[in-house]
């Protein structure tokens, strides 16, 4: 690719992509729900755009978070009836602070962690995380005790931990 | 301790809840003078908390092993770019130096130029110039959009002709714009904002247009319709972060303002600006930022606080060796000093209208020379002011401005022979002069004097 068309701080348009292409995949299929295909079609007709119009871009990043949302919240406008808009969605800002575009990678890099948990592990995070269900419902559904799921959970917690901050260490 | 950091899963532990570790204190000392440790801690915390968010959950699965390099698709349009930006820098170069050379290449009438390359190269080249020579900046769009308007969309898909016809007939509006052929810029931008929503992504260029349209309608001192584009061009580039385009946008907003007397709504808007401006825009920005605050506080009064930033933009521009902007902000200060001291006043004006002058600027030499006489008139120096209209003719004619000005310069002369100049009829003038340069073919009415 061009030097035209490279990312900030001078970095090619391949390791720019690489960086990026991730959080935009985000924001139109795991924030809009917009499904996976037509949400990589945006996707990509966001970064088409971008080459093209790249003279007039002053914040690459900035600029297709912007694009992709506007897109994905068309998208949504224009699908009603087949992707029920999500809870809030009109009222959703631009994921454009800068603090929200850093919450994105976050949870991309946590998301990346736990796909890389056992099963079992995957499992328990999630029904006591996202389910909100108690150690002892756990219990009973995976038919143990809750003793042992909270043994379980401290465990799976402090191993998906210790991955992350492998992942994202920090020099010292 | 402060020399031995914490392994990362204790810092982890105590993130997790600080009554989980036994040497509790001894990391908080540690803390306190590491900051590296502390980014462990606040990496685990982040984890904790995104590992209860919803959308992290459904990244797992639903992201899981796509592909991190660009498709073929995208890889094969940018080349298909460079190639046609190349071919059009080849073709185009030799003769975009000189209007006369353009002019005389023909480029509208031969099929060879008919590629997007040229379009995009012409659009460019047409921004680059418009500040220095804006009627070569017209040629050049006028021929970016007879090619756009040209091209197939069956070789180029209609998409991208859409988009590149939008910013072509954008770039005339611009153009125009500098011109000040208003109602012309206005049919053009229509046409870039009929264009846009033809390609899938039309939000930043619409925001685009608005800007545009806003500054041609202010122009116009359609301030009514002018108010809610700037602001819809603010909050659009303020959702794609782009910093500069927000100043403008508000700087739009706020000059709008102004130029309807709201004074204090104007003053909310440069605020607003000054900190980000300073921040991260390049200095002619800041200077603007700076300029339009002093005239708002000089406007409402507070002529300290309007010197201050007055000052601040003289300094910039000293800063960065941009003398035209300095002789405009020297200008103002020369108008605030008259309040003050009339003397120290006049010496400014004079040696504001010889910098003008030194920079071939003759316009606003004129314009400095009709403040200059409207204050000596107020105080009774009356040969200076008949020095100084006869002296206006010249300078407005030298600018280019005869054409439009020649029942104006029929007045001053008249009002001149008959020692009738007043310092209504100079105030009447001078607001012409003044409009005058932005839009070169206003025509003058004579005032209704008493």
């Amino acid at each position: 690719m061009s030097e035209e068309c490279s990312g900030a701080h001078g970095e090619s348009f391949d390791a720019f992509y690489a960086r990026t292409v991730p959080v935009l995949r985000f924001i139109a299929h795991v924030r809009f729900r917009v499904p996976l295909a037509d949400a990589e079609g945006l996707v990509q007709d966001a970064y088409l755009r971008y080459v093209r119009d790249s003279a007039s871009v002053r914040e690459p990043e900035r600029w297709l978070v912007a694009t992709i949302s506007n897109a994905s919240r068309n998208y949504v406008r224009d699908h009603q009836r087949e992707v029920p808009m999500p809870d809030g969605a009109d009222g959703w800002e631009h994921p454009t602070a800068r603090d929200d575009v850093d919450a994105i990678s976050t949870r991309l890099a946590v998301s990346a962690v736990l796909r890389q948990l056992a099963p079992r592990c995957r499992d328990v995070l999630y029904r006591f995380h996202v389910n909100r269900e108690s150690t002892a419902e756990i219990a009973d559904a995976l038919e143990t005790t809750p003793a042992y799921v909270q043994l379980l959970l401290h465990l799976c917690r402090k191993r998906a931990r210790a991955l992350y901050l492998s992942l994202t260490k920090v020099p010292r | 301790m402060r020399d031995q950091h914490p392994e990362p899963e204790i810092l982890a532990e105590y993130a997790s809840d600080p009554t989980n570790v036994a040497n509790r204190d001894e990391i908080e000392a540690h803390l306190e003078a590491c900051s590296a440790c502390g980014e462990i801690v606040a990496g685990a915390r982040a984890f904790e908390r995104e590992l209860w968010n919803p959308e992290t959950w459904r990244a797992v699965d639903a992201l899981a092993g796509l592909p991190t390099t660009p498709p073929h698709k995208l890889a094969a349009a940018e080349e298909e770019l460079r190639v046609e930006d190349a071919a059009a820098a080849f073709l185009l170069d030799p003769v975009l130096h000189d209007p006369e050379v353009f002019a005389g290449s023909g480029i509208a009438d031969d099929p060879r130029y008919d590629t997007v390359g040229v379009v995009r190269r012409l659009n460019r080249a047409s921004a680059e110039v418009r500040e220095r020579n804006a009627t070569f900046a017209l040629t050049l769009a006028n021929a970016a959009v007879l090619i756009s308007e040209r091209l197939p969309a069956r070789q180029y898909g209609t998409e991208q002709i859409a988009a590149l016809r939008g910013h072509a007939w954008r770039e005339r509006a611009n153009a125009l714009r500098y011109t000040g052929h208003y109602p012309a810029a206005l049919n053009a931008i229509e046409v870039a904002a009929h264009a846009f929503p033809a390609t899938t992504l039309p939000e930043f260029d619409l925001a685009r247009v608005d800007f545009v349209r806003g500054t041609i309608l202010w122009k116009m001192e359609r301030f009514d319709e002018a108010l809610p584009l700037a602001r819809r061009a603010r909050r659009t580039f303020h959702e794609y972060d782009d910093a500069e385009r927000w100043l403008h946008a508000g700087l739009l907003e706020g000059g709008i303002l102004f130029d309807s007397r709201q004074f204090g709504e104007a003053l909310t808007i440069f605020a607003d600006l000054r900190g980000r401006a300073e921040a991260n825009s390049d200095g002619a920005t800041l200077g603007l930022v700076y300029n339009a605050l002093g005239a708002v506080n000089q406007e409402l009064g507070d002529e300290p606080r309007a010197a201050e930033f007055f000052q601040r933009a003289l300094a910039l521009y000293d800063l960065l060796g941009m003398e035209v902007e300095r002789t405009r902000t020297a200008w103002s200060v020369g108008l605030l000093a008259l309040r003050r001291d009339r003397q120290d006043g006049l010496a400014r004006l004079r040696r504001v209208v010889a910098s003008f002058e030194s920079q071939g600027n003759m316009a606003d030499a004129g314009l400095v020379a009709l403040d200059l006489a409207e204050h000596l008139l107020a105080w009774g120096d009356v040969a200076e002011v008949a020095t100084l209209c006869e002296e206006l003719i010249a300078r407005f004619t030298a600018a280019g401005l005869a054409r439009s000005a020649a029942a104006a310069f029929a007045f001053l002369r008249d009002a001149t022979n008959h020692a009738a100049v007043t310092p209504a009829a100079l105030s009447h003038l001078r607001m012409y002069f003044r409009r005058l340069t932005r839009d070169p073919q206003l025509l003058f009415a004579a005032p209704d004097l008493p």
